[in-house]
């Protein structure tokens, strides 16, 4: 791996057991984030984005397996590459590794604290876990993360309940607590989803400003095409448990190749297009069930550019158009 | 938090007083009264009673006056702490009871102990590795375990702990132990003994209690905040115990007083099954004779039991979950 990489995904297959049967869920994916980069992974729900940033972390539920593919994280702790996915999903390693140098918020502000712990406890307890500080030192830590997120009343915040937070501040709770041990890789699985698009808008902007004074690398994940042009440098467009496209955010939006990368974009809802009264277009048809046998690419029952005996036998090549824009498409091969 | 405990104080004084009431009432329900059941026994016996007899009996135990009288008149003792004669011992009722009162307390809490224990553990087991061989084999055992009836049950294991630990059937003290005064050695004869009560009053509500900690926990298992704790690295047992079993425990908690009435409830007929030195026997028997005062008292200190284990678990909810204190308060 490069000196610069903090991680590098190697054609990761991840299935699903069910009863002796295995349903592929994850499919051959790649790619890699050096340190203190952001990219984005974008597709519709069900696509497979959640179950790729838990692999990460190991933190799969058991019916899920890694089938084979190479997951290296640079340890700064180790100071070297491990291969996450050799490790023990129980061991020592993976869990010095969670919540100290990968931290993670989730898609549900609501749901992702325990109502029955101050909010204080639950970040005091990551603190306490990964650093050998005080109690008194831990919550002095906790109190500044709150501060730094934008939580105001920190004093009082780090005493109250979760649900004396709104869904917001909850978020901004949750960011505090996944950086609060300086992690060097944060992923952020749909953090705005959730969210009113008020808040949604102040959620990125934080994230951008911490990215900016801490440094760490993101991977953020969305549905929702609209939210990385904002954030990220590089975007990776996924679809069934593939990589269909992948490029900077310059390429995606004013260069995309594939057809489904195309949907996405006309699916964004954009101010202008209420006074220009363009229509928005939703993409034809559904994502398929993983349990339909599909070959060749996943997206021709829904692609208006499908060719009949190439497109639903195999699945494409990777066809690189720049150095870093590549597409997965018979239309360019 | 305060505030919250006077008023649940306040709310059990008050079950309590209309408690006591309804227990009266009950006791009075039967026809006839003490003087008649006496008048009858002593009939079987051959004798001959004139009514004025019966009717002199009466007004000497002050039987014949208003319902409401002879209540105020009982709560005035109670309050007091004088639970009246027991007309069938002509010994006061607080002597009868007292006698036999502490073993009972010591059967309903070793056995809401056994419960609580042994349904904790298997039921977090359960659900932790749901659908293992444990997990099967612990369904079935509970099924079975609610399905038993109790005095099925206890005629198993009296016949179980005679065939195969040597013991004396029933009751819970050896033979040489049974008029002892307390000693460490008799503590453990007593031990070895109650382990058979315990089980019998406590294997439904543990089968319970494995099947609610288990739905309860599953579904905790699934939520967002679980994945979240292991995002943080903390490891699986202090995440599990911290987290998903913390939150579990509410519906386990909440159901502590109600279990405690079951087995309260449960405890006067595996009482008499097992032929126990407890309170069981003799509440069947003053509900026979009706010796007023003692079925009253013993009626009262039962309910007493409940509302107290109520109470408790209330008082020990409000502690578990913040959002209660919070909702109550504001
Ligand atoms: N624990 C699981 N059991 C069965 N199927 C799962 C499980 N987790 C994810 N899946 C399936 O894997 C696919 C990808 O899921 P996910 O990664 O959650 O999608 P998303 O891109 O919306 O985050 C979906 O089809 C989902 O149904
Ligand atoms: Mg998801």
């Amino acid at each position: 791996m490069p000196k610069d990489m903090l991680l590098e995904i190697k054609d990761l297959e991840i299935s699903l057991l069910v009863e002796s049967h295995m349903v592929n869920i994850i499919d051959n994916v790649s790619f890699d984030l050096k340190f203190g980069e952001v990219i984005a992974i974008v597709g519709e729900s069900g696509c497979g984005k959640t179950v790729t940033s838990q692999a990460i972390a190991r933190l799969l539920p058991r019916e899920l397996k890694i089938l084979s593919g190479k997951i290296l994280f640079y340890s700064k702790i180790d100071e070297r590459v491990l291969d996450v996915c050799k490790l023990d999903p129980k061991g020592k390693t993976i869990h010095y590794i969670r919540g100290d140098q990968i931290g993670m918020i989730f898609q549900e502000p609501m749901s992702s604290f325990s109502p029955v712990y101050t909010i204080g406890n639950q970040i005091c307890e990551v603190i306490r876990l990964h650093q050998k500080v005080s109690k008194k030192k831990a919550r002095n830590i906790s109190i500044e993360l709150l501060d730094t997120v934008g939580i105001p009343n920190p004093v009082a915040a780090v005493d109250q309940y979760p649900h004396e937070f709104s869904g917001g501040m909850r978020q901004r709770a949750m960011i505090a607590r996944a950086i609060s041990c300086n992690p060097s890789l944060l992923i952020a699985d749909e953090p705005t989803t959730a969210l009113d698009v008020t808040i949604q808008a102040q959620i990125l902007v934080l994230l951008q400003e911490l990215q900016k004074e801490f440094g760490m690398a993101i991977i953020f994940i969305t549905h929702d095409l609209g939210v990385v042009a904002q954030i990220s440098h590089r975007v990776f467009i996924m679809y069934m448990g593939k990589i269909v496209e992948e490029g900077s955010v310059h390429d995606i939006f004013h260069n995309p190749k594939h057809p489904y990368t195309e949907n996405l974009i006309h699916a964004i809802p954009k101010l202008g297009n209420l006074r220009e009264r363009r229509r928005l277009v939703p993409i034809r048809g559904n994502v398929p069930s993983i349990f339909d046998e599909l070959h060749g690419c996943a997206f021709h029952p829904r692609c208006k550019f499908f060719m009949p005996d190439k497109c639903d036998v195999h699945f494409p090549k990777c066809k690189h158009l720049t150095s870093n824009h590549s597409v997965w498409c018979y239309l360019y091969e | 938090m305060v505030q919250i405990l006077i008023r649940r104080t306040g709310y059990a004084l008050a079950t309590l007083f209309f408690v006591s009431i309804i227990c009266f009432i009950i006791i009075q329900l039967p026809p006839g009264d003490y003087a008649d059941a006496y008048a009858a026994k002593r009939h079987a016996g051959g004798e001959i009673i004139r009514a004025e007899e019966v009717e002199a009996i009466r007004h000497q135990l002050g039987l014949d006056r208003p319902m409401y009288i002879q209540y105020l008149n009982w709560m005035w003792g109670v309050v007091r702490g004088e639970l009246g004669m027991s007309l069938e011992y002509k010994r006061p009722v607080s002597e009868v009871i007292a006698e036999r009162l502490p073993l009972t307390l010591i059967l309903a809490f070793s056995t809401m102990v056994f419960i609580y224990s042994v349904a904790l553990s298997i039921g977090i087991l359960s659900a932790v590795r749901q659908y293992s061989a444990a997990d099967h084999f612990f369904t079935v055992i509970g099924y079975i375990g609610l399905a038993t009836p109790n005095f099925l049950l206890a005629l198993l294991l009296m016949y179980a702990s005679h065939k195969w630990f040597g013991q004396s059937v029933g009751g819970l003290f050896s033979p040489q132990f049974q008029d002892a005064p307390w000693s460490w050695a008799r503590l453990m004869d007593m031990l070895s003994h109650l382990w058979v009560p315990v089980v019998v009053l406590g294997t439904a509500g543990t089968a319970f209690q494995i099947r609610t900690m288990r739905a309860v926990l599953l579904d905790e298992l699934n939520k967002m905040y679980v994945i979240a704790a292991r995002s943080t690295g903390l490891s699986e047992f202090r995440m599990l115990m911290k987290y998903p079993v913390r939150i579990a425990l509410n519906p386990i908690v909440s159901t502590l007083g109600w279990e405690l009435t079951r087995v309260i409830s449960g405890a006067p007929i595996v009482g008499v099954v097992l032929s126990l030195p407890d309170t069981g026997p003799l509440f069947l028997k003053s509900l026979l004779d009706q010796d007023t005062y003692l079925a009253g008292a013993m009626i009262l200190i039962y309910c007493t039991l409940v509302i107290a284990g109520t109470f408790i678990s209330d008082v020990l909810l409000i502690i578990l979950d913040p959002r209660i204190r919070y909702e109550r308060l504001t």
